[in-house]
């Protein structure tokens, strides 16, 4: 992977060379010989051609392109004419009412907002139009006010009754619904609104007239795009906090992820619930009315979890309060609501405040930490910020505009754009950490195989000294055994010296120690191993061959190496015993050096087989990244080499070269 | 057959006109030099001058497994045999790749199969023969670095600095080289694995033994560089499986 972006690099670098070359007027052939030149002659479009994957993966970018523009093709008449698809009709919007509040009748001009001004509780809207269709819908929307829908004098909808929401709901939810009109001609749709017992205003829409999917196409158009974004906002939230699950399980940093998905999740269930077409899935305005607030309280909370968890505050107090303040805050909002004292539409005027404000305090904490301390992490965090505080200003300024809210699309579509940056962020944290607790484990692995290098020289020492002993021994001996051997030959008796001779050729002393490899200290470190994975009952056959002498940075890594490839093979043995299984313990490891580099191939037996993630393998025994096939690898690469490892049946298989 | 060169160093005076006496008498085409230290056989020795080295172990100044070390630097393909008395350096007697011991005191059998082993091995050695300049020439694989092709021509470069021309094209000499050891890694270049010492990324080829470069076909870099890899991983198979 690293050598492949290498070589582009080199590419582009020998490009550059060659450009600096010609311009500055040396001459090529003095600088490079001429096979040098040919290669760097070589066509260099097709080079590039080739490079990225020749004909046939340029063939299906053609066809996926040639698709592309079919589709927009397709797609563009959907937009500009009026009546395309599934009979949608025109749409018609009446923008004047008659309203009717207090007895006194005026033409207002819609969409508008009327507010109370006496003790009166309800307000007549009327609409005249002339209906020319026999599958005329005129579409009705109220928010929070009990509604009830006249056409032509007749009663044909009625929505907000005390009797249609649970007790705790003191106003019913936002609601819309198309009522049809039958008759043709001159028609006057009565709209009797009744004033919200927790608000003094009321709303009233343009009356949007059409057929249904004239009415269903209106809606896709202007909030669609926003409902089918929360919803991919929702569905990646929720997998990233799976996701996240399993991180954490070899990473702590994995919270991050939790964290942000929740928030991710959380806005996009706000920007869902918040969307008036979201009726069209579940027709229950109560749902989400509860679901859109619960939502728009609570998603401020993980946003600064994920905060906290990734860049840490070099001041943690101010933040820390002001989560458990909107906590609480939230939880008594539910509770209020739930009792029925305080409706949420009434804690949402505070949260209007509350929301954008805590995101600045971030943002302003997040530049504070990276102007300041220099933190890295928090400059990563500065832009990502800028981003939501920006969406969070644009929706409140949309909200306090707009007579008929919607859906909350520049928010969302705001922490979309937060949500990718911030992916990549804590990707490129969790990398780091990981990382960095691989190379802690390494030192730990270092230091201690440098104490049972310790232990195998003293070890190694009191083996000299036995010898010593046995030698001081055996001098004393020799002078005793000449003796001996004199007196046989004084009195000629020669058998009896032959086989005098022949009992001490037996009796000189041999080498017990298996002797790996020529360097004392690999030899240690194999030695140790050998005798772990001979105990467990595998059949051990280990040749390396090393130069006795190596520089002490060279060995100590070549410890590793080794040291990490034996200690695999007495847990994979281990595995094997333990399953019961019958397959055969055996491990042929060799080592052999050639033009400089020693070559490494070691066959195990083995169960199960080793997994990957990314380029971490993970330990078989520990849910976590593995350190070491990876210390190897790199240890390997580090030496100008490279590692492999494979799995065949029952069998392991390592390769490893490096330049010693 | 051609003949056989052999040195011998040994201290040992009687000891070495011993041995000296039993490798000429064991094959009929045979050179034979005789030091006596290793240090003097050093100072006169360049890869490719024997076929067979026989070394004693413990020699005033120099041992003779320092000796060996010396000489397989350069020169990984002599045959190399040790005089000793134990097998205490069994593990450093592989690393040189010495191909025997000859135990002590030395036996004429011994040796006669020794020589014998050597000149099979010449003989049978897999090589290859070509019209270079108007006569025929015997190559053996194990000895060519790589092969150039140059217009018309293709040249052997040997480990001994040798080049041996000869007319051909590479893409059908190619099928006459052992697949398994050379590896065809540039248009005009087919390289003998074995005598690879390292990659260069930057100039995208293959540093010989001697140092010299040999391209490596750019698009086909990584695939070349994996089949380096894998036949380096092979010879730590192979090894001691032989």
């Amino acid at each position: 992977m690293f050598i492949e972006s290498d070589i582009g690099v080199r590419f582009i670098k020998n490009m550059l060379k060659w450009q600096l070359l010609k311009t500055s007027g040396i001459r090529f052939d003095n600088i490079l010989s001429r096979e040098k030149q040919a290669l760097l002659k070589t066509d260099d479009w097709k080079e590039w051609w080739d490079r990225f994957g020749g004909r046939i993966r340029w063939g299906w970018f053609a066809a996926f392109c040639v698709c592309c523009l079919i589709l927009i093709w397709r797609v563009i008449p959907y937009y500009v004419s009026d009546s395309y698809t599934g009979g949608a009709a025109p749409l018609r919007k009446v923008n004047t009412a008659e309203v009717t509040v207090n007895g006194s009748k005026e033409t207002v001009k819609l969409p508008a907002k009327i507010s109370r001004e006496g003790s009166e509780t309800a307000l007549q809207a009327e609409f005249h139009f002339t209906n020319e269709r026999n599958d005329c819908y005129v579409e009705v929307r109220t928010a929070f006010a009990p509604l009830t829908v006249y056409v032509n004098g007749s009663k044909m909808y009625s929505f907000g009754a005390e009797d249609e929401r649970p007790s705790f709901m003191k106003d019913p939810g936002t609601a819309f619904y198309m009522v049809p009109v039958r008759e043709t001609g001159e028609i006057t749709v009565v709209l009797q609104y009744t004033f919200p017992k927790t608000r003094s205003t009321i709303s009233i829409p343009q009356l949007l007239v059409s057929n249904q999917s004239g009415l269903v196409r209106y809606h896709t158009m202007t909030t669609g795009g926003v409902l089918a974004a929360s919803a991919i906002m929702f569905l990646a939230g929720v997998i990233l906090v799976f996701v996240s699950l399993i991180i954490i399980r070899m990473d702590p940093g994995g919270y991050i992820f939790l964290w942000l998905g929740t928030f991710i999740a959380l806005t996009g269930m706000w920007g869902f619930s918040n969307c008036d077409m979201a009726l069209f899935f579940i027709n229950d305005p109560n749902l989400w009315y509860m679901l859109s607030y619960i939502s728009f309280f609570s998603l401020v909370l993980p946003l600064e979890l994920t905060l906290e968890n990734s860049v840490k505050f070099h001041r943690k107090k101010p933040l820390f309060l002001l989560r458990i303040f909107l906590m609480i805050s939230m939880l008594l909002c539910v509770v209020l609501q739930m009792t029925g004292t305080v409706m949420f539409t009434q804690s949402a005027r505070l949260y209007q405040i509350l929301i954008p404000l805590s995101i600045f305090t971030f943002t302003f904490a997040v530049l504070v930490e990276a102007v300041r301390y220099k933190n890295k992490t928090g400059m990563l965090w500065v832009g990502p910020m800028l981003i939501l505080s920006a969406a969070s200003v644009a929706e409140l300024v949309r909200y306090k505009d707009a007579v008929v809210y919607s859906s909350s699309q520049y928010f969302v579509y705001g922490v979309m754009v937060f949500g990718f940056f911030m992916c990549m962020i804590g990707g490129f944290q969790i990398r780091k950490s990981i990382q960095l607790s691989r190379r802690e484990k390494e030192q730990e692995y270092r230091l201690s195989l440098l104490n049972r290098e310790i232990d195998e020289q003293k070890k190694y020492q009191d083996t000299l000294l036995e010898h010593e002993k046995e030698l001081r021994r055996q001098r004393h001996d020799y002078r005793h055994q000449l003796t001996v051997l004199k007196e046989f030959a004084d009195a000629g008796k020669l058998p009896e010296i032959k086989e005098y001779l022949s009992q001490l050729r037996e009796a000189i002393p041999t080498g017990k120690d298996i002797r790996y490899t020529e360097n004392p200290v690999v030899n240690a470190v194999v030695g140790y191993y050998a005798r772990a994975a001979g105990n467990v009952g595998a059949s051990v056959n280990i040749n390396i061959s090393l130069p006795r002498e190596l520089s002490r940075s060279v060995e100590q890594n070549l410890c590793v190496v080794f040291g990490n490839l034996l200690e695999n093979v007495v847990e994979a043995e281990e595995r094997i015993a333990d399953s019961g299984r019958n397959v055969e313990k055996k491990v042929n490891l060799s080592a052999v050096m050639h033009m400089g580099h020693l070559v490494i191939h070691m066959e195990n037996s083995m169960t199960g087989r080793p997994r990957k993630w990314g380029h971490f393998y993970i330990s078989s025994k520990r849910e976590e990244v593995g350190i070491g096939l990876t210390s190897i690898a790199n240890i390997a690469t580090m030496y100008d080499g490279n590692a492999e490892f494979r799995c065949e049946e029952n069998c392991f298989i390592s390769d490893v070269y490096l330049t010693v | 057959m051609e003949q056989l060169m052999v040195g011998i160093c040994e201290d040992n005076r009687e000891e070495r006109v011993r041995l000296l006496d039993m490798v000429t008498e064991a094959a009929e085409k045979v050179t034979v030099e005789a030091f006596s230290s290793a240090e003097e056989f050093l100072k006169s020795y360049y890869p490719g001058k024997y076929d067979l080295i026989i070394l004693d172990i413990y020699m005033e100044g120099m041992s003779g497994i320092e000796a060996l070390e010396t000489v397989r630097k350069t020169d990984s393909r002599v045959e190399a045999a040790i005089e000793t008395t134990s097998q205490d350096f069994a593990l450093e007697s592989y690393r040189l790749r010495a191909a025997r011991y000859l135990e002590k005191p030395v036996k004429m059998e011994d040796v006669s199969e020794l020589i014998q082993s050597v000149i099979r091995k010449k003989e049978a050695e897999p090589h290859l023969e070509v019209e270079s300049e108007g006569s025929r020439v015997r190559i053996p694989f194990d000895r060519i670095l790589f092969v150039e092709q140059k217009g018309k021509m293709l040249w052997i470069h040997m480990d001994d600095e040798r080049e041996i021309p000869f007319r051909g094209r590479l893409d059908d000499e190619e099928q006459k080289f052992p697949s398994g050891q050379f590896l065809r890694c540039h248009k005009s270049f087919l390289v003998n694995l074995s005598k690879i010492r390292g990659i260069d990324r930057e100039l995208l080829t293959f540093v010989m033994e001697d140092g010299q470069n040999v391209h490596i076909h750019r698009q086909g870099f990584f695939n070349a560089k994996r089949t380096y890899e894998q036949y380096l991983y092979s010879i730590a198979e192979g090894w001691k499986n032989r």
